[in-house]
């Protein structure tokens, strides 16, 4: 939330991108950019590599050969860790979250990126550490209340149903404030009434300038949020544009026809 | 003062630590006995050793076994500075912490990307490292060790005089001032988003890493900490004993570390106090079951574990007592129990 | 002169391979099948030992007092796994922190019963062998020996019998197992049990090279897991290569350098193996071997 971003502006951008697990290519040669602002949706069959284009845009994997660059910066071997702290920031798929500790604390514990811990400050207990300290409990207290989440805030993570595991562990990636947030699947396993919050969840992430990736087999979440939506199949991108032209893409369809669609 | 502002202030249970480890301190420095002088520096320089451990596996969820080898690398340092090159006992002790802590740096450069039984065999294997070196060193007085009548003197507080000598009253005061210090210390660190970090890296890596959360810096930082506090202990064992041998810092030494931790509560600020209480009262003190005093401590250990595996300090009492109503919320300082020894994490996310 | 030295060296590094790899093979079936780092494995040892020195004061033969002490070992392992260790199959690091309580106990029944002076058996083998101009105990050849029967045995029992593959299903994937209809916990027992009954033959054999006291159990135990560590941790195979890697850096530091350096020798190269190849000095191809 630091620089002011020109709308529109190509913020992480990746280009022949592959990942190869022993001979198996999970990801084939894929390229794309993302748009500040824009909410962009990447959909296709079990295993077409999804998750690998976001491990590897995230750091958790290496890429076999490929670029990314982040804000015109190449990163394709940056460290995970200094990705998410510029700001790009990802979601898993299995909800992960701190389970021993309350959701209060895993939310200060998220604040890392926010407000970055200065070692020799903490250990010296210089002014600053106690200000920091109360900065992350601020911002913490304001993400539980943005959220709807202060009735559980005492509650220890893994002791949540699951629905408010998958909610609490998208809050977050929102909390370590990102520019770009890579959401994988964050409805699957979700109810009708707990699809239409994270659609609220979404707004309110988008309205506060952040960028969206999704990952997700809800379509009808899909067409309802995304301003563009890209297609994998084994590994390839086979298509990418607006909801209303994938709706009517043949190659989408026979994808997804092929795999039996979830719709 | 009426009784409910008494319950009051002692619902906090760091209140309750801290007045504990002034009794303890005030009880053991005052009885003037000989024998209640051997037993309070032996309880504070166990809580030492326990608080080191307890911070690297209890906080940062490191089952490090290398905490007693460093505070052999500090005790012997201070004893060949001392003994052998004639220095001043207080020139010799920054020095000593000092080369600790860049020890622990090398410990930490191989041992802290690994993880689980590998991360424990291989710090088992630096602190077996150091007692070997030690005894195939002439300078380290081999097996026999070295006498090293420390002169700590004292020390002048205005009009009073603090008498250091090691088996004094005034040496065990210095001991749980050093431990009280060593609590505080460890309580900032809990506080800070430092403390966050470890947390967070005990309880998912992969979830921290996602959040900014730098493993190894954080990790090294925790090493480092732990080593200057097993430095403390170390130091104060060699002095307290007039004497330092590798007997002390062997595969027992460990055990009897990590058990105090169990015991008292593994992750709790004052868990290693409670730990070495007990483990010090049981086996030197009260010589519960006589001569079998070590089996009852071990016998405990296995109880608690089976039973109570958080520790004495995890045992809910509101719990027990109201065994058929749901779990109550929990306290804040209460801290959580560190996870197991997590086994390798496999490359990359499970998606 | 020094060829004799030399030779001396190979006979006494194979000895300690021998021990160590009934000792790793012991540890490895455990963490294998259990994931439990047992500490308590040298106080087992020493439990052969002690309880061997007893029945052969009573009078009894050695070669009567070996199967006992074995068979109750095995008895002793399976009692608790079933009462101690299988309580917290979840938690492994509780199985852990469990063995360092029965360390604590054992060694203090030690010290109660057996006091810390030095007790002897008699050797079963009285002979010294002359072999090309060194003489070789006839105790430690019987080591030896006893040792390459029981690998070759064991592996017979891995690999051909209904409850080795059992086992070594289980220790691949036990969830696997168990809907193959294995019975897991059964399996986990017997590895115990087995842990515990080659510790025990470890003790009986050590008893005959070596006095026993109260120390006797932590050198075994501690290169018992550096040699776990160097055959890749899981594989038992790899287990005794390990042995044998360890017991020749001993036996060779200790004659030409001295019993500390040597020690210092076997944990640098164990640090500096965890350190480049944490899987162990084995590939993986290997581990299936056996
Ligand atoms: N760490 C890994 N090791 C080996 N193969 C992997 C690994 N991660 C993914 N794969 C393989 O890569 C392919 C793509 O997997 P990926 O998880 O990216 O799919 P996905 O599109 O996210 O699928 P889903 O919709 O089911 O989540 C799969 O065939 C998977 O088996
Ligand atoms: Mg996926």
């Amino acid at each position: 939330m630091t620089a002011e971003v020109a709308p529109g502006e190509v913020l992480l951008e990746c280009t022949d991108l592959v990942r190869r697990f022993g001979g198996v290519a999970a990801v084939d040669g894929v390229g794309f950019g993302l748009r500040a602002g824009e909410v962009s949706a990447l959909i296709g069959p079990n295993g077409a590599g999804k998750t690998t284009v976001f491990n590897l845009l995230s750091g958790f994997l290496a890429v076999t050969s490929g670029s990314i660059t982040w804000r015109g910066r190449d990163i394709t071997s940056a460290k995970a860790t200094a990705r998410a702290g510029s700001g790009l920031v990802r979601t898993f798929q299995q909800p992960r979250v701190f389970a021993a500790l309350t959701v209060h604390q895993n939310l200060v514990t998220a604040t890392h990126a926010v407000v970055p811990s200065r070692v020799s400050a903490d250990l010296l207990g210089l002014p600053g550490a106690r200000r920091r300290a109360r900065q992350r409990q601020g911002f913490a207290d304001e993400l539980l209340d943005r959220f709807d989440l202060a009735v559980h805030a005492e509650v220890k993570a893994g002791d949540l149903p699951y629905g408010l595991r998958k909610r609490l562990g998208l809050v977050l990636g929102v909390a370590a404030s990102p520019r770009v947030l890579l959401m994988d699947e964050p409805a699957a396993g979700l109810n009708d009434a707990e699809v239409e919050l994270l659609k609220q969840d979404l707004a309110t992430i988008r309205g506060s300038g952040v960028t969206i990736c999704i990952v997700e087999h809800h379509m009808g979440l899909i067409m309802s949020v995304s301003d563009r939506v890209m297609v994998m199949e084994s590994g390839r991108m086979i298509a990418d544009g607006t909801p209303a032209e994938i709706a009517n893409d043949e190659r989408v369809v026979a994808a997804y026809l092929g795999q039996g669609a979830t719709a | 003062m009426k009784s409910g502002s008494v319950k009051a202030f002692f619902k906090d249970r760091t209140r309750i630590g801290w007045v504990a480890v002034v009794v303890l301190a005030v009880f053991f420095a005052t009885i003037g006995d000989p024998t209640y002088i051997h037993l309070g520096s032996l309880v504070a320089i166990w809580a030492l050793w326990g608080s080191s451990f307890n911070l690297i596996w209890g906080y940062a969820g490191q089952f490090s076994l290398a905490q007693v080898g460093f505070g052999a690398v500090a005790g012997y340092s201070v004893a060949i500075l001392t003994a052998r090159w004639g220095w001043s006992f207080w020139a010799a002790v920054p020095l000593a912490i000092a080369l600790t802590v860049l020890f622990s740096v090398v410990v930490g450069y191989f041992s802290l990307r690994l993880s689980g039984f590998y991360f424990a065999i291989m710090t088992l294997a630096f602190a077996l490292l150091v007692v070997r070196v030690i005894s195939s060193s002439e300078l380290a007085g081999r097996s026999t060790g070295i006498k090293s009548n420390f002169d700590i003197g004292t020390i002048s507080l205005g009009p009073l005089e603090w008498n250091l000598t090691s088996r004094t009253g005034g040496f065990v005061l210095l001991a749980f001032v050093l431990l009280a210090a060593v609590l505080a210390f460890i309580g900032r660190i809990e506080r800070s988003g430092t403390g966050w970090a470890l947390n967070g890296l005990r309880e998912d890596e992969t979830l921290s890493r996602s959040l900014g959360i730098e493993p190894l810096r954080f990790r090294l930082v925790g090493f480092m900490v732990s080593a200057v506090i097993a430095a403390i202990g170390g130091i104060l064992y060699a002095t307290y004993l007039r004497y330092i041998s590798p007997g002390f810092f062997g595969l027992p030494a460990v055990i009897a570390m990590i058990a105090l931790v169990v015991l008292g509560g593994r992750g709790f600020r004052f868990g290693p106090v409670l730990g070495a209480v007990v483990y010090i009262g049981i086996t030197q003190w009260l010589e519960v079951g006589g001569e079998w005093g070590d089996g009852v401590f071990g016998a405990l250990l296995i109880l608690l574990v089976l039973f109570a595996p958080k520790g004495l300090l995890g045992i809910d009492l509101r719990r027990l007592r109201r065994r058929a109503e749901p779990p109550p919320p929990t306290d804040d300082d209460e801290p959580v129990a560190a996870r197991p020894v997590p086994r390798r994490e496999s490359q990359g996310v499970k998606a | 002169m020094s060829s004799e030295l030399f030779l001396q060296a190979l006979v006494n590094g194979l000895m300690l391979a021998a021990l160590y790899a009934l000792v790793a093979l012991g540890l490895t079936l455990i963490f294998g099948l259990l994931d439990v780092v047992n500490f308590a494995h040298g106080q087992l040892i020493l439990l052969g030992a002690y309880v061997l020195s007893s029945i052969v004061d009573i009078g009894a033969n050695f070669w009567v007092a070996l199967p006992l002490v074995v068979v109750g070992l095995v008895v002793l392992g399976v009692v608790l796994d079933m009462a101690l260790f299988a309580r917290v199959r979840d938690e492994p690091i509780n199985g852990l922190l469990i063995s360092l309580g029965l360390v604590a106990i054992l060694e203090n029944a030690f010290h109660v019963i057996y006091g810390p002076d030095l007790r002897r058996v008699a050797p079963p083998i009285d002979a010294v062998i002359d072999v090309a101009g060194i003489r070789i105990s006839g105790n430690r050849l019987l080591v030896i020996v006893v040792t390459v029967f029981v690998l070759v045995a064991l592996s017979y029992f891995l690999r051909r019998t209904r409850t080795g593959k059992a086992m070594r299903a289980t220790a691949e994937a036990d969830e696997a197992a168990g809907l193959m209809g294995i019975r897991v916990e059964r399996i986990r027992h017997i590895a115990f049990a087995a842990g515990a009954g080659l510790a025990g033959l470890a003790g009986v054999l050590m008893a005959t090279v070596y006095p026993i006291e109260p120390s006797l159990g932590e050198g075994p135990l501690i290169m018992g897991f550096a040699a776990l560590i160097l055959g890749g941790s899981r594989s038992p195979l790899g287990a005794v290569l390990g042995a044998v890697v360890i017991g020749m850096v001993q036996s060779f530091g200790t004659t030409y350098l001295s019993s500390s350096l040597a020690d210092v020798l076997v944990f640098a190269f164990l640090i500096l193996i965890l350190f480049w190849r944490p899987q162990g000095l084995l590939r993986a191809r290997l581990e299936t071997a056996l």
